[in-house]
């Protein structure tokens, strides 16, 4: 709309994105400065403490990089290679079921997608802990594997739609041509069909990697011990839940799980705007 | 330029695998106790457990010094987040702890999932456990005439004041008298705005174990006894939950072990209702603290059970041999002294130097008028709908007679579920 | 790819499909099975544990394949119920009653002028011209609705329903959260959208990024879900600032109305980046020339906003409302709840706390009173409505595809 603003009209409209930045970056902020403070509180009296870092040091970040009391790098490092797995597992099976969806002709194939969407239906959490202790049988207790396992499967049905939304809109003749010079489906698909899915892809790598990331309720059925085997959610938790919570090292924990997965973040997002919609409009 | 995300991946698997390598290279030694050395048949014993923070050290130290004297095993202490729902896919599958250290309360229920194994079986008699024990220590671990634990300590929660702000004055003399509670609350409100006399962490949480003084202080013999009978929609318990609603306009709205702790250290609470395991926590923060029985509280007996995987796995007698060891004499009263409990073990009670502990006379008086905790499944039935009640009287959802009324249908259909 | 034929065709696409097809059965499908069948049987913490003599039994139960150990526990088997519907019947209770079906019936009576109205403009859509406008049969549709609703004592139809029944109190609480927050962040997605839309905003790049950061967020919801809990506590961030200004501020978390509330708040924090993200992807796709079009003819703003934008990114957006409605977001919300009131302030014993929804009374049922049978009961019945419910949104996808013709 190109028509000459109004001074009100722009005033109003920059008010309200400052006060949704605001709104949107605070709770982070707090958490920062509350990482700062020494001692067991997440809140302190002092006020403008709340808003302004009055006092900061790095005790809290020092005492859990250390692990004193307890693993948090170990923590980060299992969080992370559940993460990764994922996202590597998710990609693989989720783009070749979404290419076979997309681009195959075979009786069965929308009552499949159908059957995959409404699986979704079901409460995951009353899966729990059948889904464990069918882990369990396979000799998966305790295991990080079993985790991404049920980490992949649980975000197949989500990024198998969007996936597939996209490869519908990629024009099917290119790889017409391809099949007339004698390519075979899988070239098409590695060759072709991946590097013409990019903006997909990227928000399927995300989404799988910040599910894997930051998952909690089945990482504490199917993980809850040795200590050096938890996740990082579950162990942010337990250390919320314990009886005298170390509010300082909780936040100092929250900036550093939280950081990473904002940078990784950041560097995808200009996939997103597109990703999201064009898988959208036909899924 | 798929190339780019493959580098990108490679990134993430990269940083995952030198994290992992800064990891083992920088992580202390931590909560757990570390594994020594071991020659001959090699046993690892794991204990799953709710102790923590100063009250830990003290217990560690006594298994650290088991593993001294038998360089063959070794005690890996662990405490998960969720212990039922974590037993509930380890046991079956074999996994698991050896030893669960739990309060008796639940011993009922473990019984009848099969999670804990009967200790007649590996030789533990009555005898033995009447000698060695208190008598209601001993009650707490038997039942249906099998004996599932050992127990290791008693405990009873009571009015835990700071002497540099109130004295004994400040508080009612007779432990029922919940009259000169309520009045010596609002005096003091009156008096310190923005202060409260005293924190319990149950009154605006949902906790019926903190709740209980006020109950049963009331002439509740108890929220439910063995034959399954339920005591919530007496008359004394509907005083006792008008007491608690008229109790809210002189207490913190919110309560949990963190606020009341944070709030005895600055000063906000003059008392905080709790029990021996927040004791540690006060001493540190250096406060002159008096112990003063209010109520009739739940006597909880804190128990070690040996699982049944461990019969399965052979190690069931080692299990054995460490419970003993840490609720001998010795032990308990090294631990006692240390975090000012009440030792199970009556040679250990009766030990002058535990004796000459304020705690001990405190926390014990407290707990010769409670009323033990019940370990059977009738039991585990009542911790939700009282704390649900009370919570809801606390916050003026329900009036106390309605919402005891509700707590009796719960716990009763919960019981004939059970039939 | 469709040239050949056959069993190597048949293969091929068996390669493709394989895993995700093994991953669905085995996670999906089978706790799907089990929880039918835990549903037909009295299983609860006092009868843990299954009877493996029994055919069925042995197979579905986990605990009944060699690879576990039988249990030595004290307590009975669980075996099916006697009336095998009676963990349904429990649920469903008032509703097989005669004044139970007389509420539904009142229910539905209420709905059926909005299905009226939807219907007369879709009749009208085809017709050139029309007497009434959309909007106008909307609002007489909605009068009817009230109309009716006042006449049958709506109320009054909801409390018979959900009198011993947790189930209806718990869906209608979840669908009245997912009636409030769905248009709450949509409405904030869109006007958010809309402003980074324009160009003669600066630091548009800036606000951008900076309010994608809750989404980010958002799947470490424990984290932060914690922290937003801590802002309304007694002694929180917003409790202080109200001091400041002289306000003794509530106890947020102990009022059944407040803790509703926040949860919405917190929700919105967490989704209407996606939202904006979604509206903003849809309005950058509409062509400049639509607008410059319409300010020729002197449209107003709020004209161009309602005739051109709104129907253009009707395609892109719907879906997604849809599916947030339906999915993790909406209806299946969980973590956000568990974390910051665990189920809500509580409104007695034996009923469910001010803010369980749907998911949260399930993970309550199963891991703390440990009802498997009741809470898989309560999954099949969900699972049912939920199966239906997506559907239908395929359906409503598929219509407003047309929007650009």
């Amino acid at each position: 709309m190109t028509r000459k603003p109004k001074t009100f009209a722009v005033f109003i409209q920059y008010l309200f994105l400052v006060l949704m930045t605001i709104f949107a970056l605070y709770p982070i902020w707090f958490v920062i400065l509350a990482s700062g403070r020494v001692g067991q509180r997440l809140f302190t009296l002092n006020l403008l403490g709340m808003f302004i870092p009055t006092e900061f040091n790095f005790d809290n970040y020092q005492i859990m990089l250390a692990g004193q009391q307890q693993p948090f790098l170990l923590w980060m490092r299992n969080s992370a290679f559940v993460a990764a797995l994922t996202t590597i597992a998710c990609l693989l099976i989720a783009t070749s079921a979404a290419f076979a969806f997309s681009r195959f002709r075979f009786y069965g194939r929308e009552a499949a997608l159908i059957l995959l969407l409404a699986i979704q239906a079901f409460p995951a959490v009353l899966s729990l802990v059948p889904v464990a202790q069918l882990l369990t049988a396979f000799g998966l207790y305790a295991n990080l594997w079993g985790l991404v396992i049920a980490y992949v499967v649980g975000n197949l049905v989500f990024t198998t739609w969007l996936l597939k939304g996209y490869f519908d809109t990629i024009p099917i003749e290119i790889e017409e041509a391809a099949m007339i010079d004698g390519c075979g489906p899988i070239q098409s698909f590695l060759l072709i069909g991946l590097p013409m899915a990019r903006p997909a892809l990227a928000v399927t790598a995300l989404l799988a990697f910040m599910g894997g990331w930051g998952e909690f309720v089945f990482a504490s059925v199917l993980v809850p011990s040795p200590a050096t085997r938890r996740t990082l959610m579950v162990g942010m938790y337990q250390i919320a839940n314990s009886p005298a919570v170390p509010w300082g090292l909780f936040a100092a924990g929250a900036v550093m799980t939280i950081i990473p997965v904002m940078i990784v973040y950041l560097y995808f997002q200009r996939y997103l705007i597109g990703g999201l919609t064009l898988g959208g409009v036909k899924g | 330029m798929i190339k780019k995300y493959w580098s990108l991946l490679t990134v993430i698997i990269l940083a995952a695998m030198i994290m992992s390598a800064c990891a083992t290279a920088t992580t202390a030694p931590v909560a757990t106790v570390e594994p020594t050395a071991t020659t001959g048949a090699p046993v690892t014993i794991t204990i799953w457990h709710q102790w923590s923070g100063d009250y830990l050290t003290a217990i560690q130290a006594v298994f650290t010094q088991y593993m001294t004297d038998h360089p063959t095993v070794t005690i890996v202490l662990d405490a998960p987040q969720d212990v039922p729902s974590a037993l509930q896919v380890a046991i079956p599958a074999g996994e698991g702890p050896d030893i669960i250290g739990w309060a008796n309360d639940a011993i009922g229920k473990y019984a009848i999932n099969g999670y804990i194994t009967d200790l007649g079986t590996l030789g533990v008699t009555q005898d033995f456990l009447t000698s060695t024990y208190e008598p209601a220590a001993v009650n707490g671990v038997v039942w249906q005439d099998k004996i599932w634990a050992l127990p290791e300590s008693q405990e009873a929660i009571a009015i835990v004041y700071n002497k540099a702000v109130v004295s004994e004055a400040d508080f009612p003399t007779d432990p029922t008298d919940f009259t000169g509670l309520l009045d010596k609350a609002k005096s003091y409100a009156e008096a310190n705005p923005g202060k409260y006399l005293v924190c319990n962490q149950g009154l605006g949480g949902a906790d019926p174990y903190h709740e209980a003084p006020i109950y049963f202080g009331f002439g509740v013999p108890g929220y439910v006894d063995d034959a399954g009978n339920v005591f919530l929609n007496t008359p004394e318990a509907t005083a006792a939950g008008t007491w608690i609603k008229d109790f809210s306009a002189y207490a913190p709205q919110e309560a949990s072990y963190d606020i009341c702790n944070a709030g005895m250290t600055d000063g906000t609470f003059a008392g905080w209702w709790t029990g021996p395991w927040a004791i540690a926590n006060l001493e540190s923060a250096g406060i002159d603290y008096g112990i003063l029985p209010m109520g009739k509280p739940f006597v909880g007996i804190k128990t070690l059970m040996i699982t049944k995987n461990a019969a399965d796995r052979n190690t069931a007698d080692i299990a054995l041999d460490i419970i003993k060891y840490y609720t001998n004499q010795a032990n308990e009263t090294q631990v006692a002294l240390a975090n000012k409990t009440i030792p199970a073990n009556t040679a250990a009670l009766n030990d002058p130097q535990i004796q000459a502990l304020s705690t001990i006379k405190g926390f014990g008086a407290s707990a010769n008028l409670g009323i033990p905790m019940a370990n059977t499944p009738y039991a585990d039935a009542q911790w939700g709908p009282v704390g649900d009640a009370t919570q809801a009287i606390w916050n003026g959802s329900q009036t106390p007679e309605e919402a005891l009324a509700a707590a009796q249908t719960a716990i009763e259909t919960a019981i004939a579920g059970m039939k | 790819m469709i040239a050949w034929s056959g069993r190597r065709k048949a293969l091929m696409i068996l390669a493709f499909i394989g895993p995700t097809l093994l991953g669905i059965l085995f996670l999906n499908i089978y706790p799907i099975i089990y929880n039918v069948f835990i549903s037909f049987t009295n299983r609860n913490q006092y009868h843990p544990n299954p009877d493996c003599s029994v055919l069925v039994t042995s197979i579905i139960e986990p605990k009944c394949w060699p690879f576990f150990k039988a249990s030595t526990g004290l307590g009975t088997p669980y075996t099916i119920q006697s009336p095998a519907f009676a963990n349904y019947e429990t649920l469903i209770g008032q509703l097989a009653t005669r004044p139970g079906l007389i509420a539904i019936a009142e229910i539905l009576l209420c709905v059926v002028p909005l299905i009226v109205a939807g219907q007369v403009n879709k009749y009208y859509n085809r017709k050139i011209s029309r007497p009434i406008s959309g909007s106008g049969v909307w609002i007489i549709g909605l009068a009817l609705t009230i109309l009716i609703g006042w006449l049958v004592n709506f109320p009054n139809a909801l409390d018979q329903l959900q009198t011993d029944s947790d189930f209806f109190i718990v869906v209608f609480r979840t669908i009245l959260f997912v009636a409030i927050t769905v248009p709450i962040n949509y409405i904030f997605g869109l006007a958010v959208a809309l402003v980074l839309n324009t160009e003669y905003i600066k630091g548009r790049t800036f606000f951008r990024t900076a309010m994608i950061i809750p989404w980010a967020a958002s799947t470490m919801f424990i984290i932060m879900s914690l922290v937003w809990q801590f802002f309304f506590r007694d002694v929180g961030v917003i409790n202080q600032l109200l001091k400041i200004v002289g306000i003794n501020g509530p106890t947020w978390l102990n009022s059944p109305t407040y803790a509703f509330a926040i949860i919405i708040l917190v929700n919105l924090w967490f989704s209407y980046p996606f939202c904006f993200t979604v509206i903003l992807g849809a309005l950058q796709a509409i062509p400049a020339d639509q607008y410059e079009a319409a300010e020729i003819d002197g449209a107003t703003y709020w004209q161009q906003l309602v005739n051109i934008t709104l129907p253009l990114i009707r395609p892109a957006v719907v879906p997604a409302i849809v599916l947030s409605a339906i999915g993790a977001g909406g209806f299946q919300m969980f973590g956000t709840v568990w974390a910051i009131t665990t189920g809500g302030p509580s409104r007695g014993a034996g009923v469910p706390g001010a803010t369980e929804l749907v998911m949260v009374y399930a993970y309550k049922q199963v891991f703390q009173f440990n009802a498997y049978a009741k809470a898989g009961a309560f999954a099949v019945i969900i699972f049912i409505f939920l199966f239906i419910m997506t559907i239908y949104s395929l359906r409503i996808t598929r219509i407003t595809e047309g929007a650009f013709e």
